[in-house]
């Protein structure tokens, strides 16, 4: 398992954690109805955003370019770019269908509660995070195997 | 030629273990790259630069041509 696998992996977990506990806090009872009133839950969530960005600085300085060491080459580079893009791509069509989702939730309402915005915006870093990741360890897998 | 029908196949291996013999981590070492990406060259699941094909067609001491061969996939 080459650093970069390593990296891609701890990422991946890292996230993965912060999105099973900002579920399990947002589908919490009366959130979305809530929403402004829940200052506890805002506050656990900024600091599950916390942990997560803080982990992914931490995980750079642990793998960053060490000086007569190869740690990051030209495959790392395309894997990077790869599941960069392939990331991109599941965002966007994440937030498609999201927002078409809860379009087709509320159309008859006429309006859509704010805790969707947050939650948007959110799930936005988290899918755009798990998924570059896991198409880096994706590729990783399949030339390493 | 269908350019879609055609692969990039490599005598790493064989030059490696035949007139120079290097492990993959020396071969690696070498050129500037981890034993991860030789092991993904010589299995064939990784394409090269020209840059890192060059360097290592030179530490084996061989020709690019020597080294890559464009065949029609099978």
């Amino acid at each position: 398992m080459s650093k970069k696998m390593k990296q891609s992996l701890f990422h991946f977990l890292l996230w993965f954690l912060v999105a099973v506990a900002f579920v399990i806090v947002f589908s919490s009872k009366g959130t979305i109805e809530n929403w402004g009133d829940n200052k506890i839950k805002t506050v656990v969530i900024a600091f599950l955003f916390l942990v997560g960005l803080s982990g992914e600085f931490i995980l750079r300085i642990i793998y960053r370019k060490k000086k007569n060491k190869i740690v990051v080459d030209e495959r790392d580079e395309y894997i990077t770019n790869k599941s960069l893009g392939a990331g991109y791509v599941i965002t966007m069509l994440y937030i498609f269908i999201l927002a078409i989702t809860l379009y087709l939730k509320y159309e008859s309402s006429g309006s859509v509660p704010v805790a969707w915005l947050w939650f948007i915006a959110y799930t936005l870093l988290i899918v755009a995070n798990i998924s570059s990741s896991a198409a880096a360890l994706l590729c990783y897998w399949k030339s390493e195997k | 030629m269908n350019d879609d029908k055609l692969k990039l196949k490599n005598n790493i291996r064989k030059m490696r273990r035949g007139k120079v013999d290097i492990t993959q981590e020396n071969l690696a070492a070498l050129v500037g790259c981890t034993r991860q990406t030789i092991f993904s060259l010589e299995k064939g699941k990784y394409n090269p630069s020209l840059v890192l094909a060059m360097k290592i067609a030179a530490v084996l001491g061989v020709t690019v041509n020597e080294l890559f061969i464009l065949s029609e996939e099978e």
